[in-house]
Order: structure tokens, then C-alpha cells, then sequence
């Protein structure tokens, strides 16, 4: 019984990666990323990944001003098969504003992209024009 | 006896069969696949049909489409037009039919959904895909 529980406790662990959630420092702005689409993301900024918060709203609040990269990792399985991908993308977020980021699967592929919030548009969000290749963080 | 024919049938169930025309959330069958939708950003739906092995793309693709006429009509919508991603919606670059690709070796076909009141060159009329697939969709009719 003992090791079940040290198992279980091993693989909490292991599973939480060791990975802090982004919290603002005092005084930094902020912007905010809506991810009810894409699912838990994980923020790199300033060479340091970071696990976001996501609030009862499903948003999840990243810094401004400086180029950010956002990773979404995806796994799944069947028909003995398993397919596993990590999509990125990077951009500058604006303080203040408002982000929608969106994950598709298609063709064995995945891919995570960045849209502005645009509520007066029908379709809700508008083309982020800073929008770039992903950072790989060190730490 | 009663554990019997429920295992029969859970057997039966589980033997191999495409996926059917049925939400993703049905309890009995759900773990084939089925549809699914969920709302926004801003007007757009997003509806999916996930098959399993045995079902193809192109039947996929389908199912997908008549989801869609079904929930226009639900909303009250004779008209709606669709899209491959939420790039495409921002763009304004409608599909003319459903599109499908393989994941884990199975068929997902998803599509962001608008409804309109009026018919264009791009719109799909709700009323008209309901009738031509039906037959394929529910099976014929028994009189």
C-alpha cells in the first residue's frame, strides 16, 4: 500500500513537470488570451516556460510589450497507433488587449495559432499581425 | 440471464461497426465517435464528427455536413456556410464541402459554422442537404 502511494505521488509529481505557473510580477501589463478552444497552454517568455493559470472565464493572463511564445502539446491514441505533436507560435502582445488562441488537428498534424478578440466582428476575432515562429526556452 | 443478453448485446455493440450517425456524447455509443458542436468565437459553431476505423472520409464528411443543416435548422437558420478553420472564417474563405483528415489513422472532420438568413453563392441551403442525405444519413424510409 505504502508503494502505491509513493508510486502515485512519484507520478503526480513527474506529471506537474516541475514547470511554475507564470504569475505577473507588480507593475508588469498585461494581456489576456482566451483559451477555451485550445485547450491548457504553456508560456515562454524570456527563455523560462511557464504553466498559465486559466481563470473561471477561461482566459489566461501573459505579459506585453515583449515577444511571447505559447506551445500547446497534444496526445492521443489508437488502432495501435499513438500520435503525439507540439504546436507554437509567438507574438507581441498589446496591454490590455484581448487574444482567442485556437488548436486544429488536421492530417496527423496540429497547429496553434493566435487571433485579436474582436467582439463587434460576427466572427469574434481578427488577424494578429505580429504573429511568428515559436521560441524553444532552455530552462 | 439478464447478464447474459446484456453482455451479448455489449458484445454485439463492441464488435467492429462504423461509426453511426449519433452524438459524441451517446452514452451507449459514444466511444465509436459521433458529433459534437460548441459555440463561438463570436457567431461561428464549431462542429466536428469523429469516425472510428471503419467508417471513411468521405461518409465522415457526410454525417458532418448534415449536423450542420440540422443544427441551421434548429436555430431557426434556412442557410448556413462553412469553414475549414478559424483562419479561414477570419478571411472570409468558405468551404464548398465538408473537410475531413485523418487522425490516430481516423477520420475527423470539423468545420467552423455561420448561419445566414439569405442565400449566397456560398451558403449551403439546410433544407436541401437534409433532403439529399437523409436516406444515407437515417437510412431509408419503411412505409
Amino acid at each position: 500500500m505504502n508503494s502505491r502511494l509513493a508510486l502515485a505521488v512519484a507520478a503526480a509529481l513527474a506529471l506537474q513537470g516541475c514547470v511554475k505557473t507564470y504569475v505577473a510580477p507588480k507593475g508588469v501589463k498585461t494581456a489576456r488570451v482566451n483559451v477555451s478552444a485550445s485547450g491548457d497552454l504553456r508560456l515562454c517568455t524570456q527563455n523560462t516556460q511557464y504553466a498559465l493559470s486559466r481563470s473561471p472565464d477561461n482566459y489566461v493572463e501573459v505579459p506585453s510589450g515583449e515577444r511571447i511564445t505559447l506551445t500547446r502539446s497534444f496526445y492521443s491514441q489508437g488502432y495501435n497507433v499513438s500520435h503525439s505533436c507540439t504546436a507554437g507560435i509567438s507574438f507581441i502582445p498589446a496591454a490590455g488587449q484581448s487574444y482567442y488562441a485556437d488548436f486544429d488537428l488536421r492530417s496527423e498534424r496540429c497547429i496553434l495559432l493566435v487571433f485579436r478578440e474582436l467582439p463587434e466582428s460576427r466572427v469574434g476575432v481578427g488577424l494578429e499581425h505580429s504573429l511568428g515562429k515559436r521560441d524553444y526556452c532552455a530552462n | 440471464m439478464f447478464r447474459i443478453i446484456a453482455a451479448t448485446l455489449a458484445v454485439s455493440l463492441l464488435s467492429g461497426c462504423a461509426t453511426g450517425y449519433h452524438s459524441a456524447g451517446n452514452p451507449l455509443l459514444g466511444w465509436t465517435g459521433g458529433f459534437w458542436d460548441s459555440k463561438g468565437p463570436g457567431e461561428l459553431t464549431l462542429v466536428g464528427f469523429g469516425g472510428n476505423g471503419y467508417i471513411t472520409q468521405d461518409k465522415v464528411a457526410v454525417y458532418l455536413l448534415y449536423r450542420c443543416a440540422e443544427l441551421a435548422q434548429a436555430q431557426g437558420k434556412p442557410h448556413f456556410r462553412i469553414y475549414d478553420s478559424l483562419l479561414s472564417a477570419v478571411i472570409d474563405r468558405p468551404l464548398d464541402r465538408a473537410f475531413v483528415s485523418p487522425v490516430t489513422g481516423k477520420p475527423l472532420g470539423q468545420v467552423y459554422m455561420l448561419y445566414e438568413d439569405q442565400p449566397s453563392s456560398v451558403t449551403f441551403d439546410a433544407a436541401k442537404v437534409l433532403a439529399q442525405y437523409e436516406n444515407e444519413v437515417k437510412g431509408p424510409k419503411t412505409q
